[in-house]
């Protein structure tokens, strides 16, 4: 899977439409058009942190729902125990994520390829085995209800209510800024050419001085972070927290994402969470029924299609232009 | 002591169906070099064809057997044509993810049909228990044994007997050596992701008279056969029969005296460790320098 | 003391011994040419140098260090760098960032610096842009500066893939025939190159079959025939050597 090579003025153009978006709920304030846009936020983030470890460096991690639902997971039971406010909530849910990345880094990096997607795999399947049935902590299948809402101080002080939904929207707006910018940063630059030279050839890679193992590391660390931080952002908002916030199936939703969009690239993997995540809110459709879509085009993109839609209107372009 | 071979009993069917599982598995990865994370997710289509003919149209089990096993080998088929032919030149990524993604529809499939809970398909067999001495044994138990030997032994001869077989043996060695049998390598990789299929959707008719069915048993065998054939050396048919065996005991006594709930903990943990400790992972990495 | 000390160095393949007990020893300044005819595992040698491959017994020293259980990014930190026999080269990135990337690891700052992209950072990365397209007009890819590694021909990559063992003014180079499949002028012109480079004190081992570029440039000649040395000299001496002979043309 080849990276696209980004445009240099994307970035500026992604905020844009962003900042264009952030008008958005002052002109439709209906709670089904929000929680659509929130969702979309939601998963842009989540997509872009996974994008860091399996586009950039190309490290096809299957373990990433495990670290969402470690932040989700820690955000409710510290609402339940304090009421801490959300960015606290946050800096604790992204150290722990971390600390659990380098938990299953420990025997994963020791694996390439298509063992190390295999190793995190079991992986996460161990960690949401523990979660279900650690029923005394996680109440395992029968969920944590009613999550405290997020607040901006302790005590459940400035609180923001979960029908506020034009506060969440902004809240997951800002993170999502962060996260392209620090996006941004990683796959750019001399890292970005680091990352892309190990996807390449670890081999090469290593000849000319490069510690694979410490990039893999560094990507990891940092995607798992994000997805705790966003994961501990989502619980308030959704109030629930399952067992199945750490499933395969928000992963593949992420494959999907990433695939289909354009994998290492800021523009696709953006590109592929809108459209990703639009279509099934508006239609309504099962999530067995999304799946199976998301299987099939995922299928055809990967056989036929290399780098995703990102690569289709690059092509159409190039040609416009030769033309 | 007889808790114990109640254990032992448990285990080694456990491991009958993992080795069928994984029998599939390592032809495939041996001769196709293809990881397939869908391998599971056929023995599972296996399953819920067996509780669609046999539960709820009453088709004789031989008969749902039979029909089953037409309908895996067009599904093989297709699976070799739309999935594993237009990747098999493409990296271990582009595989990956195109064989994730034939798991992702097929447990989907599942889902939209048969719903969440677990199904099941008692036969006679399995419902007529054998008394020896203080043990109890389901007689289907026998037939899951049976049928392992069986594929076993045939898979074997075919290999060993066949032209076809035989391109598929020396391709595992060398992939261009299917010239040297002047047999088309799309044929060989045709028969063998087909054989394959099969044998996962044959695993599933036959163990889930004792278990049950659900849409998530896909990925649990595609787990552990990938367990077993790792362990067994990549495309070593014996070495991934006595390993998925060795794995069906490990977890029925772990899940006997430590923890049923974290049985599945037991495997994937065995499953790491030998990946870790398997020096340079799966294939034995070959660095083309 | 020798730039480069091979001790004993055996390593066996399923029962072929490719690198048998090879022992000798490189001083700063020299080319040494390694030839052998194919299959006498030269390139098996330096992927046991490099440790790329694990040898299975034997020791080597750079720069009077055992580099013997060091990670291969290592060695090429401590100034050994080496190309592929058969060509590598990042396909996702362009001619200069295949420079650049081969470039930076030895610069010294730490991740957080380049991410957050520190004036130190930036000057570093002023600094190898300058050197990389230096060396880009060198081996006449100028126009190509910006197209993808992916897109190049093989001796276009060839080129690209000397440029990146170069690039970190390293201690000693190994390269893996440098010539094949490569045009007489730019043949010539690497030639003058690495003899350039030899001058600022770079030393080389190259494998090459290509007799007269070799027996041109090196001081000194080693052949390896089924993984032992059986002569090593001066070039005109090995050339000569009837046990060279023999193992090349069978007399
Ligand atoms: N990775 C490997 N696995 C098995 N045999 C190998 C491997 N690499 C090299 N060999 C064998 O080692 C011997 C030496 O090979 P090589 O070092 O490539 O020779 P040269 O570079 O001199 O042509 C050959 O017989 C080759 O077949
Ligand atoms: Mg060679």
């Amino acid at each position: 899977m080849k990276a696209i090579k980004e445009n240099k003025y994307s970035i500026f153009l992604i905020i844009g439409v962003l900042l264009l978006v952030s008008i958005l709920p002052l002109l439709v304030n209906l709670p089904f058009v929000l929680h659509v846009l929130i969702s979309t936020l939601m998963y842009i983030g989540f997509a872009l942190s996974y994008d860091i470890v399996t586009g950039q460096i190309g490290a096809v991690s299957l373990a990433h729902a495990s670290f969402f639902g470690l932040g989700a997971y820690v955000t409710a039971l510290i609402g339940k125990a304090i009421g801490a406010p959300f960015w606290l909530n946050i800096i604790i849910a992204t150290i722990l994520s971390i600390g659990l990345a380098i938990v299953m880094s420990l025997p994963a990096f020791r694996l390439s390829d298509l063992s190390f997607s295999f190793a995190t795999l079991g992986l996460a399947l161990t960690v949401q085995l523990v979660v279900k049935n650690w029923v005394k902590i996680t109440r395992g299948p029968m969920c944590i209800h009613n999550v405290s809402n997020s607040s901006l101080w302790f005590n459940g002080i400035l609180e923001i209510s979960r029908t506020n939904l034009i506060a969440y929207f902004y809240l997951f707006l800002m993170v999502d800024i962060v996260i392209i910018i620090l996006y941004r940063l990683i796959s750019t630059g001399r890292l970005g050419r680091t990352l892309t030279a190990v996807r390449n050839d670890e081999v090469l890679a290593s000849s000319v001085g490069i510690n694979i193992q410490r990039y893999k590391r560094l990507t990891f660390f940092i995607s798992a972070g994000i997805a705790g931080a966003i994961g501990s952002l989502w619980a308030p908002y959704i109030s629930v927290v399952c067992p199945d916030y750490l499933s395969m199936d928000y992963t593949l939703n992420l494959l999907a994402i990433v695939f289909i969009g354009g994998s290492g690239s800021l523009l696709g993997v953006v590109g592929g969470s809108i459209l990703l995540t639009v279509w099934p809110e508006l239609l309504r459709v099962t999530p067995a029924f999304r799946l199976i879509i998301y299987g099939l085009f995922l299928l055809i993109f990967v056989t036929s299609i290399p780098n995703g839609v990102k690569g289709i209107i690059s092509n159409v372009n190039k040609r416009l232009k030769i033309n | 002591m007889e808790i114990f071979l109640q254990y032992l009993i448990a285990g080694i069917t456990n491991g009958a169906t993992y080795a069928l599982v994984a029998l599939g598995l390592t032809l495939l990865v041996g001769v196709a070099r293809l990881v397939n994370f869908a391998h599971g997710d056929f023995f599972m289509l296996g399953g819920y064809l067996l509780v669609f003919l046999f539960v709820d149209k009453e088709i004789p089990y031989l008969l749902s057997i039979v029909i089953t096993l037409i309908v895996m080998l067009i599904l093989g088929l297709l699976f070799e044509r739309i999935v594993v032919h237009p990747t098999i030149n493409k990296t271990w990524r582009e595989q990956l993810v195109a064989t994730l993604a034939t798991s992702i529809i097929l447990s989907n499939v599942a889902i939209l049909f048969w719903g969440t809970t677990p199904r099941l398909a008692p036969t006679k067999l399995s419902l007529t228990i054998l008394r020896l001495g203080p043990i109890t044994i389901s007689s289907h138990r026998f037939v899951v044994f049976f049928v392992a030997v069986i594929s076993f032994i045939a898979l074997s001869f075919f290999t060993k007997n066949t032209k076809i077989g035989k391109a598929m043996r020396a391709a595992s060695q060398n992939r261009d050596a299917c010239l040297i049998y002047g047999i088309n390598v799309n044929f060989v990789s045709l028969v063998t992701v087909t054989i394959s299929t099969m044998m996962s959707g044959l695993a599933g008719v036959i163990i889930t008279p004792l278990y049950n069915v659900s849409p998530t048993v896909g990925s649990v065998m595609t787990l552990k056969a990938l367990t077993s054939v790792v362990m067994g050396g990549l495309g070593n048919t014996t070495g991934a029969i006595i390993s998925a065996f060795i794995l069906g005991i490990v977890e029925a006594l772990f899940s006997g005296y430590v923890s049923s709930q974290y049985q599945d903990v037991a495997s994937f943990v065995i499953m790491i460790l030998i990946l870790v400790f398997r020096p340079h992972g799966m294939f034995g990495k070959k660095v083309g320098i | 003391m020798p730039l480069l000390k091979v001790c004993g160095l055996t390593k066996k393949f399923y029962g072929i011994t490719a690198v048998n007990n090879v022992s000798f020893a490189v001083n700063t300044g020299e080319i040494v040419g390694l030839i052998g005819p194919n299959g006498s595992g030269k390139t098996t040698l330096f992927n046991c140098i490099t440790r790329m491959l694990i040898a299975d017994q034997g020791r080597v020293l750079f720069n009077g260090e055992d580099i013997s259980n060091f990670k291969p990014a290592q060695i090429a930190q401590k100034g050994l760098a080496r190309s592929f026999h058969f060509i590598r080269v990042f396909i996702d990135l362009t001619v200069r960032e295949n420079i650049l990337v081969a470039a930076q690891h030895h610069q010294q700052d730490n991740d957080l610096e380049q991410i957050f992209r520190t004036k130190n950072s930036r000057l570093l990365d002023q600094e190898i842009l300058i050197k990389a397209d230096k060396i880009i007009n060198f081996i006449g890819l100028q126009g190509l500066t910006n197209e993808k590694a992916g897109n190049l021909s093989y001796g276009q990559r060839k080129l690209l893939s000397f440029s990146m063992a170069i690039i970190f003014h390293p201690k000693l180079v190994l390269l893996d025939e440098p010539a094949a499949a490569v045009n007489p002028t730019m043949i010539k012109r690497i030639g003058e190159y690495i003899r350039t480079l030899n001058q600022q004190g770079i030393t080389f081992i190259i494998v090459e079959h290509n007799m007269e570029f070799i027996m041109g440039l090196a001081d000194r000649i080693i052949a390896l025939d089924q993984g032992s040395i059986i002569a090593d000299g001066l070039p005109r001496d090995v050339q000569h050597d009837y046990r060279v002979q023999e193992a090349y043309f069978g007399v």
